[in-house]
């Protein structure tokens, strides 16, 4: 099974339809969300959104990790296939 | 605890929470509740034939169950069955269902659901995960054979895998919000299809839908993910997340008059959902005309 990894695009798309209020127009892909004023809600539920989309589980331990554009590429890239 | 004002204000969505006294116990906010209701409809008290108490904060250790305690402090006819019913934010609308289904079995013709779980019992005050969110209420639903709102189409289910994600260790609540925020995301919006297809209704059919206020970052996303832009009032700013009460003190607050029909979903604690439709009844419909 080919694994479907987002691209930095894909990831702004999640963004944009989940929080109104932001523009990612400027948002670098190692751009740490906390720095570009997305709180710990609104990064709960983009992670989420990439759950669901991606069929790849994000635990607590890997949110850190999760925490930018860069980081969650990386992430699904190196994660397990989920049945 | 260091989180910002807006922040707590346009997510949590809570500006009050209420607190009963450490001498009040959770049959004397239920008491209160019912009292409430006896003192605007004269003449109800002496016709109570069941009584169901929804709770998870009992009074004292759990036994007597805590149903028994209000019976005796509401004064009860020694003929009214009660019994207590341990469940969280799903508990309002399944203890609907329960109520009414054992009134029906009974031949029943009047009953009163209670909710009363005041969680300052088992909040600690400096975790910012639960401290925020919950306040303590209690609210008393009369249910009777010729009622206002028809109890229709209902949805119930448990992701028991999850418990863990709300529970109770060494006396005090531990929260895993994530897990819960995940659990109403995915779980949420199906429960509420499935209703409206049960009932072959549309979301346009439907004039309100009160979703348990968790947070108001929670009712918002599945506002828009089900898209009810308008339908989903979050009317707790001044009293929190009340567990089992939320629900039916959201009815009270929000002016239902123009509603006929109205869609209420509780999730929560188990990690457990429950949502029906209620519909008026075409006495009431014609009542308000």
């Amino acid at each position: 099974m080919r694994k479907n990894v987002p691209t930095s695009e894909d990831i702004k798309n999640v963004i944009d339809s989940e929080i109104v209020d932001f523009n990612t127009s400027n948002l670098e892909e190692d751009h740490r969300f906390s720095d570009a004023g997305i709180d710990s809600l609104d990064h709960m539920d983009i992670l989420f959104v990439i759950q669901e989309k991606y069929s790849v589980s994000i635990p607590d331990d890997a949110i850190e990790k999760c925490s930018s554009i860069a980081g969650i590429i990386s992430y699904i890239q190196d994660a397990p296939i989920e049945e | 605890m260091g989180i910002a004002q807006h922040f707590v204000k346009k997510k949590i969505g809570y500006s009050w929470l209420t607190r009963k006294s450490t001498s009040e116990e959770t049959t004397d906010l239920a008491q209160a509740a019912v009292q409430k209701l006896f003192q605007k409809h004269e003449g109800l008290k002496k016709d109570v034939e069941c009584m169901a108490l929804v709770t998870q904060n009992p009074d004292g250790h759990g036994l007597p169950h805590s149903s028994a305690i209000l019976h005796y402090k509401l004064g009860l006819p020694q003929s009214c069955a009660v019994f207590d019913i341990s469940l969280g934010c799903s508990g309002y609308v399944q203890g609907l269902a329960i109520a009414r289904a054992f009134m029906e079995s009974q031949g029943f013709r009047t009953g009163l659901l209670v909710t009363s779980d005041p969680y300052s019992k088992i909040i600690d005050p400096d975790d910012r995960d639960t401290a925020l969110i919950f306040g303590d209420g209690a609210t008393a639903t009369w249910l009777s054979d010729i009622p206002v709102w028809h109890l229709g189409c209902t949805d119930f289910g448990i992701v028991s895998a999850k418990h863990q994600a709300l529970y109770v260790e060494n006396g005090k609540l531990t929260m895993k919000g994530r897990e819960i925020f995940n659990f109403a995301a995915a779980h949420i919006p199906q429960s509420i299809e499935t209703v409206l297809e049960k009932a072959r209704l549309s979301i346009n059919d439907v004039d309100l839908f009160l979703l348990h206020p968790g947070s108001r970052f929670i009712v918002e996303t599945l506002e828009k993910r089900l898209g009810l832009i308008g339908k989903t009032p979050f009317v707790s700013e001044e009293y929190g997340n009340t567990v089992s009460s939320s629900l039916p003190m959201i009815m009270a607050d929000v002016d239902l008059e123009d509603s006929d029909r109205i869609l209420l979903c509780g999730f929560g604690v188990g990690l457990s959902w429950a949502t029906c439709i209620l519909e008026k009844s075409n006495l009431h419909r014609c009542m308000n005309l």
